[in-house]
């Protein structure tokens, strides 16, 4: 019953995430689109940590959007078209700039266990 | 050993010729330095009729002995036979003049204080009793009283003692070769009426032996025809044994044991046998030594054969006289109080244990014909001392025979030697004591206490013997507690606090098995209570609240799943922590996305000035 119950209510949550994403992700296509794309490293970093706060997603996650941000404010700037959108993300250089990004949340995850740790 | 249980029959006959009882009951004895049971007489007896160690011929006329001593004691033995009362201690010298040298008032004197018959010399006792062991020779009957009497009679008016100087067997032998009579007379030559009461009352055997109807008649001045001896079977040709030779088979049964080897040689070589076909052929004794011989062989081969076969072929060729093994002699209604005597005296008892155990007493009681012996009653006593023996438990064995037998025995267990314990009560009374002077044993019940309580009143014991006999602590103190509570409220004996207090010592496992503290103390509270006021019995009761010790087990289940709970719990964070060896990683990885989500805040921030400072120009 009680699996039932939360399975229910992760439903329910999801369902409404899942309408909101998808409504914002039409109203902010271009937007969309580059993060589908520079964010690629945080949802492989959720399947990947196994801890019950998922504190690595956060971490990587966090610079994965760092690294992103200065691509996501040019395509704003630049008129936030879809060409745009698909220029920045077929730009090598934007692509490895936001997965070092990501790249660099896994070493702060890494050093700063290995120092609290100690 | 006193004849307690027959004293309120002997008080029950009022005669002026008996010595009358004052008191009795059990009192310390100073010159034993130990508690006794004392039946105390009026002093007025006088001196004894003949001294013990004097000479047993006084030559009396015979009118004297009518007049002075035969008419009073018939009429005090016409009231025995009224209250089924058998003295068995006529003698001359237990018999009293009562202060006057004219024998105006004779006095039968003490005849409770010992088991029956037990001083009486064998002179004055039947040929079958004068075989026997003195402690052994049982109740006896009235007929073994009228013999006393005769034999005593015969003392007063003869002038020389036949059998002075004489031991107890050759006495016996005397009366068996030539009668009671001839034997106790001796060469006296005795004129009138007297010679048919010594005739009469002398007669060895006790169906042909004068009543008391008789004797009245006699005294009326009726003369009597003297019966006529029975005929005594007698061989054609001897049997030798042992270097001797026999005629008849009672004297061979009263020998037979001086050479068992040479009778199991007889038997064997079939010379026995030959000589009693041929001889004895119209009587059954042939017979029932076929059947002696059959018993015998049923049981061990071994070590005792012997012996038993000794035994057996006595009871068969004499059915008159008593058991005869290891050289004991004893009357079926005599081996309790010999098998007290031989747990007062620390004496061997395996003879007992054979007498029950190998069927010896039984095949004695099968030859009994005397229409007197209970002998169905005897049958159920050693038919149940032989199951007694097979169990070797507390309330078992040679002690529970012996309480069950022999109604008048103390408590043969050693913590009594100084006192007469006598029933459960008196038992009681003696731990008491005991205990009163800082001499409490470890363990209230031994063999003989679980045996005598369970003879004398079963249902004080019985319901808690498996609880006495357990292995564990507790439980014995448990139902040794009960057992004495019962004793205290049935018999409402009065308080016994120092029983309680040396119980308060021995509880420390009884309160173990209590588990809350908190109701451990309550109790121990209410026990000290009742310790000083000497109740075993709420004692009991405290302890044995099945409510109090169901509601203490249940909050020690509650707790102790508590616990298990708890401890589950332990180890599983114990194990957490094992596992989780980097314990500090999960606050590492927080720290991380901490420091992580800032450095990207500020790096956010920091880009969109960098882009909206380009684009509105600041």
């Amino acid at each position: 019953m009680a699996k039932k119950r939360n399975r229910k209510q992760r439903t329910w949550q999801g369902q409404l995430f899942l309408v909101l994403g998808i409504i914002t992700g039409v109203i902010f296509l271009p937007s969309s689109f580059l993060l589908m794309v520079g964010m690629v490293p945080t949802p492989v970093a959720v399947f990947v940590d196994r801890s019950r706060k998922k504190t690595k997603a956060l971490t990587v996650g966090s610079m994965n959007l760092a690294g992103c941000s200065p691509f996501l404010f040019d395509l704003w700037i630049r008129g936030h078209d879809f060409d745009t959108s698909m220029s920045i993300a077929l730009d090598p250089k934007a692509i490895i700039v936001m997965y070092a990004a990501a790249g660099v949340g896994y070493l702060l995850d890494w050093a700063m266990t290995g120092v609290v740790s100690a | 050993m006193p004849r307690v249980r027959k004293i309120a029959q002997y008080e029950s006959v009022i005669n002026p010729n008996q010595a009358t009882v004052v008191k009795h009951g059990v009192a310390y004895w100073p010159p034993a330095a130990k508690d006794a049971y004392i039946i105390a007489y009026v002093d007025n007896l006088g001196k004894p009729i003949i001294g013990a160690h004097e000479k047993q011929a006084l030559h009396l006329k015979e009118e004297i002995v009518k007049e002075k001593f035969l008419k009073p004691l018939t009429n005090l033995l016409q009231d025995y036979r009224d209250k089924d009362f058998v003295h068995g201690s006529i003698r001359p010298s237990n018999m009293f003049d009562g202060g006057s040298s004219s024998y105006d008032r004779v006095v039968l004197g003490d005849c409770l204080t010992t088991p029956s018959s037990y001083n009486q010399p064998v002179e004055f006792e039947t040929i079958e009793r004068g075989m026997t062991d003195p402690v052994a020779r049982g109740l006896g009957t009235q007929a073994d009283d009228i013999y006393s009497l005769g034999a005593s009679v015969a003392a007063m008016v003869r002038s020389h003692d036949p059998v002075a100087g004489m031991k107890s067997e050759e006495i016996v032998k005397l009366k068996m070769q030539s009668g009671s009579f001839s034997a106790l007379t001796g060469r006296d030559r005795f004129t009138g009426t007297i010679l048919d009461f010594l005739r009469g009352t002398l007669h060895d055997d006790p169906e042909q032996r004068w009543g008391i109807e008789e004797i009245l008649a006699w005294l009326d001045g009726r003369r009597l025809n003297p019966k006529k001896t029975g005929k005594k079977y007698k061989a054609n040709r001897p049997l030798t044994f042992n270097g001797e030779q026999y005629f008849y088979t009672s004297d061979l049964a009263m020998d037979i044991d001086k050479n068992p080897g040479e009778m199991r040689k007889l038997v064997e070589d079939g010379d026995f046998e030959n000589w009693l076909t041929r001889s004895f052929e119209k009587n059954k004794t042939p017979q029932r030594v076929v059947e002696a011989l059959d018993l015998t062989r049923e049981g061990s081969q071994g070590k005792g054969l012997e012996d038993r076969m000794v035994c057996n072929l006595s009871a068969a060729m004499d059915v008159d006289a008593p058991i005869r093994y290891l050289g004991r002699r004893m009357m079926g209604d005599g081996i309790g109080s010999a098998l007290a005597e031989a747990f007062a005296q620390r004496k061997e008892l395996v003879i007992f244990h054979d007498i029950f155990n190998l069927g010896i007493a039984m095949n004695w009681l099968r030859n009994q014909e005397r229409s007197t012996l209970d002998i169905s009653g005897l049958m159920s006593k050693f038919d149940s001392c032989r199951s007694f023996l097979r169990q070797d438990k507390m309330g078992f064995g040679l002690e529970r025979c012996l309480y069950h037998i022999n109604p008048e025995a103390r408590c043969m267990s050693e913590r009594f030697d100084n006192y007469y314990v006598s029933s459960p009560e008196s038992l009681l009374m003696a731990y008491e004591d005991l205990c009163s002077r800082n001499k409490a044993p470890a363990n209230f019940m031994d063999r003989h206490i679980v045996a005598f309580i369970m003879a004398r009143d079963a249902k004080m014991i019985e319901p808690f013997i498996a609880e006495i006999r357990s292995d564990e602590p507790h439980r014995v103190i448990m139902g040794q507690l009960k057992s004495f509570a019962t004793i205290q409220r049935n018999s409402q004996l009065g308080a016994l606090p120092h029983i309680a207090s040396a119980f308060n010592n021995m509880f420390g496992a009884l309160y173990k098995r209590f588990h809350d503290e908190d109701l451990k103390a309550k109790i121990k509270k209410s026990i000290d209570r009742y310790v000083q006021s000497g109740d075993l019995a709420k004692i009991a009761e405290i302890f044995n609240n099945q409510d109090v010790i169901q509601k203490d087990l249940k909050a020690f289940r509650q707790a102790m799943k508590e616990y298990r709970e708890l401890s589950k719990e332990l180890s599983r964070l114990e194990s957490r922590l094992i596992e989780n060896s980097g314990f500090g990683q999960e606050t590492g990885r927080e720290v991380a996305a901490v420091v992580s989500s800032i450095i990207a805040g500020i790096i956010i921030l920091g880009v969109a000035f960098i882009y909206l400072g380009k684009n509105t120009g600041f």
